[in-house]
């Protein structure tokens, strides 16, 4: 029993988790409805198969609601299933409309409550002709320069009307005052974003479907900016390819960017437009001193390229060390090292930045919160005597005195030999030693070789015939020529017939051993 | 990919690395800004395991600034044990007023001072070389290149003899990292040992966690093995002290 107490509460709240998080409901309403058109707006019931049994539709000024109980289904995609039915929606005066929270009842005995919706009914726009019609609108049409301004370009497309429209990626706008460049001062944020909001009723009471381009801008320069263009409509061939049809000019609008007043402009305004969020945190609230925390400073905002540094405030026995910046769109992060330079309690003075606020033309301050933290006594600095083994703690931190002053070598010290080394340097030296004075007995021994035989060769022509057969035996043993080896031997045999016959060499052995001497030589 | 692209990709990579602000560079800008306590962590992790003195060096001098004298004086005993010939680590245990460990290169005087380095190293290369040639060169020239080498030996080897020996010695010196006692055999206190006294432990295994040291002036006790271990961070950090 002790143990089921505590495993129910741990495992209840997992187990009632996905019956917890089951049930959603979800109405899809466009932005738009027609006046005085039925529109099927689709009821969905996330995480039951269970149907739909009753509806409890409430009043809702400027429509009609009625239940479509002929059309139920079930849907089951990537393991998230839910129910479908639909609520008739009629819209029968212009304005605002908010249809409350709708309870649904399933056929399991649960209800589920779906979400309230807000929307416009548009007035009726009798401007609406034929298949398409395009016009382009800022919001708002007057601001000032570094404000944020939304460009849009109303697409309205006929119901039942099968074409495409082909968007473009940006839309253009223009500085209407530039020649050269006209897209001075124009800075579009992030991507041309594409929406359905709905329907609107054109000539005829013909309801039409609106499609809208939306395009954030920032204009950095006063002037006159205008947005105008045309848009290619057309179908897509059996390939998936645009094809055109023919061209939808585009209304164009124009808005108009003053400068910032002068007038209330604080000192240090760095051109921030629109709302600035400071927010400023401490990694710690306690520190020793001698040790340094960190302080953040985040700002959130538009055109935080224009803030480069903050204009902190003096703060008194702190010193400030800039750390870095981390810099995203929508955010910057400075980073401070602080040190603090004595013990006790700190108060950090606010940190602000001028911002002017577009809607109300006026300059605004963004704060942060006074932080605040504690400076304890250094850990023991001092080393104890002798005798005193116990640990002194010093009521500041480490004094010049007690520290060594010894430079840091900051990771290029200076070489030290290891002790191994040398050992490993003489044996090397030996080696390197003994084996130049292996090549140099190599190259001597080759030398004196080479002496002999060109001794030899020289005796050849020598008069004495016991020198000459002498040459002759030291050659043929020193070739290695076969050739060279036997013609040697032929001349050696001559050579000892004449020595030994007492008579002197003819001239043709004469010019034999010559032409071997010439030969040996080369 | 070829070969000059990788050796450029190489060379953005050590660029960019050298442009990264390492732990270590972060850990000598907190010393610059008198944040030595911060500093502590980085160098030794950076030292550990590592065979470069001044790495040491630098993370005892750290320790010492952030108020550590027992850390400071095991890490600049380290330093000294890897680079014997370094005056600097046993300057910096003398400012500490510490007895640094006798050590032979020290009494060798001037001809320790020029050849613990490139030039010792140097002739012992020479002279092996030369009593190389002495074996196995020429006839001619072998009692020249015998003595020419011995003499060589003579000088260098007795600088590489002391270095190895002193290595050693080192080696067997510790320093008391926190207030402690020097125990007797029974475990009783007998002499308290502040954090940075330098001991010799002897050759002798660990008993209950106890080692038998050497103060250095022939008084001998035990110390518990945990105060002698100079390992960050020290068990202190995690519970400061306060006033």
């Amino acid at each position: 029993m002790r143990i089921l107490v505590p495993l129910a509460l741990l495992l209840g709240p997992w187990l009632a988790l996905p019956a917890a998080d089951a049930l959603t409901c979800e109405l899809l309403v466009p932005r738009y409805l027609p006046l005085d058109h039925s529109y099927p707006a689709s009821l969905r019931v996330y995480g039951t198969e269970a149907r739909i049994t009753r509806l409890e539709l409430p009043d809702v000024d400027k429509l009609e609601l009625a239940s479509d109980s002929r059309i139920h289904s079930v849907k089951r995609v990537n393991d998230r299933v839910w129910v479908r039915s639909r609520i008739v929606i009629r819209a029968t005066d212009t304005g605002a409309y908010r249809i409350p929270p709708i309870v649904v009842h399933l056929a399991d005995g649960r209800s589920v409550t779906c979400e309230p919706i807000s929307g416009e009914i548009p007035e009726p726009m009798p401007e609406l002709t034929g298949a398409y019609h395009a016009r382009a609108a800022f919001d708002p049409t007057t601001t000032v320069a570094g404000a944020r301004v939304l460009a849009r370009w109303l697409l309205y497309k006929r119901h039942q009307v099968e074409a495409l429209i082909d968007t473009p990626r940006r839309l253009p706008i223009v500085n209407t005052g530039e020649t050269e460049d006209p897209e001075t001062g124009v800075e579009l944020l992030g991507p041309t974003r594409e929406d359905d909001w709905g329907y609107v009723v054109g000539e005829n009471a013909i309801p039409y479907k609106v499609t809208v381009l939306e395009q954030e801008v920032l204009f950095t320069r006063p002037g006159t900016y205008a947005t105008s263009g045309q848009l290619d409509y057309g179908r897509s061939d059996v390939f998936g390819r645009f094809r055109r049809m023919g061209v939808l000019p585009v209304t164009g609008d124009e808005v108009e960017v003053v400068p910032l007043p002068e007038t209330g402009r604080p000192a240090g305004y760095g051109g921030l437009v629109g709302e600035v969020e400071l927010e400023a945190t401490l990694d710690k609230q306690h520190v020793a001193l001698g040790s340094g925390l960190r302080l953040r400073v985040s700002v959130s905002g538009e055109r935080l390229d224009l803030l480069n540094r903050l204009a902190l405030p003096e703060f008194p026995d702190v010193a400030v060390y800039p750390e870095g910046v981390e810099d995203t769109r929508e955010r910057k992060v400075f980073t401070y090292d602080l040190v603090p330079e004595r013990v006790g309690e700190y108060v950090l003075p606010a940190v602000s930045i001028p911002w002017f606020d577009p809607r109300d033309r006026s300059y605004k301050r963004a704060t942060t919160q006074e932080l605040s933290f504690t400076v304890i006594p250094g850990r023991t600095v001092a080393r104890p005597t002798l005798g005193d083994a116990t640990s002194e703690t010093s009521g500041e931190g480490p004094d010049d005195e007690q520290l060594l002053g010894l430079d840091f070598y900051r990771g290029s010290g200076p070489w030290s030999r290891a002790p191994v080394l040398g050992w490993w340097l003489l044996i090397a030296g030996l080696l390197c030693g003994g084996l130049a004075g292996l090549s140099r007995l190599a190259l001597a021994r080759g030398r004196r070789r080479d002496d002999a035989l060109g001794a030899a060769r020289r005796d050849l022509h020598c008069h004495d015939l016991a020198r000459v057969d002498a040459a002759l035996h030291r050659l043929a043993a020193a070739t290695g020529d076969p050739a060279l080896r036997e013609r040697l031997r032929a001349c050696m045999q001559r050579v000892e017939h004449a020595r030994f016959g007492g008579h002197s060499l003819s001239d043709p052995i004469r010019e034999e051993l010559a032409a071997l001497a010439r030969e040996l030589r080369a | 990919m070829s070969l000059p692209r990788v050796l450029l990709l190489l060379v953005c990579l050590h660029l960019h690395a050298a442009e990264t602000m390492s732990p270590v560079e972060g850990a000598y800008a907190a010393i610059s800004q008198g944040r030595p306590a911060e500093a502590v962590g980085p160098l030794h992790a950076h030292a550990r395991g590592s065979q470069v003195w001044h790495r040491w060096y630098d993370c005892a001098n750290a320790a010492w600034a952030a108020g550590h004298p027992g850390h400071a004086a095991a890490w600049f005993l380290h330093a000294a044990t890897l680079a014997p010939a370094e005056p600097a680590p046993r300057a910096a245990l003398a400012a500490m007023e510490l007895d640094p460990p006798p050590t032979w290169i020290a009494r060798m005087g001037l001809l320790g001072v020029l050849l613990r380095g490139v030039a010792g190293l140097g002739l012992l290369f020479c002279g092996g070389a030369l009593l190389g040639w002495a074996l196995l060169g020429p006839r001619r020239h072998r009692l020249v290149a015998a003595v020419a080498g011995a003499v060589l030996l003579t000088v260098a080897l007795p600088v590489q003899i002391a270095l190895q020996l002193d290595r050693a010695h080192l080696a067997q010196w510790n320093a008391v990292v926190r207030n402690t006692h020097l125990l007797s055999s029974t475990g009783t206190p007998t002499r308290p040992l502040p954090a940075g006294t330098l001991v010799r432990r002897l050759p002798r295994e660990p008993w209950a966690g106890q080692v038998l040291v050497d103060l250095g002036n022939g008084r001998r006790g035990y110390v518990a093995l945990a105060d002698l271990d100079a390992g960050w961070p020290p068990e202190q950090a995690q519970a400061p002290q306060t006033q």
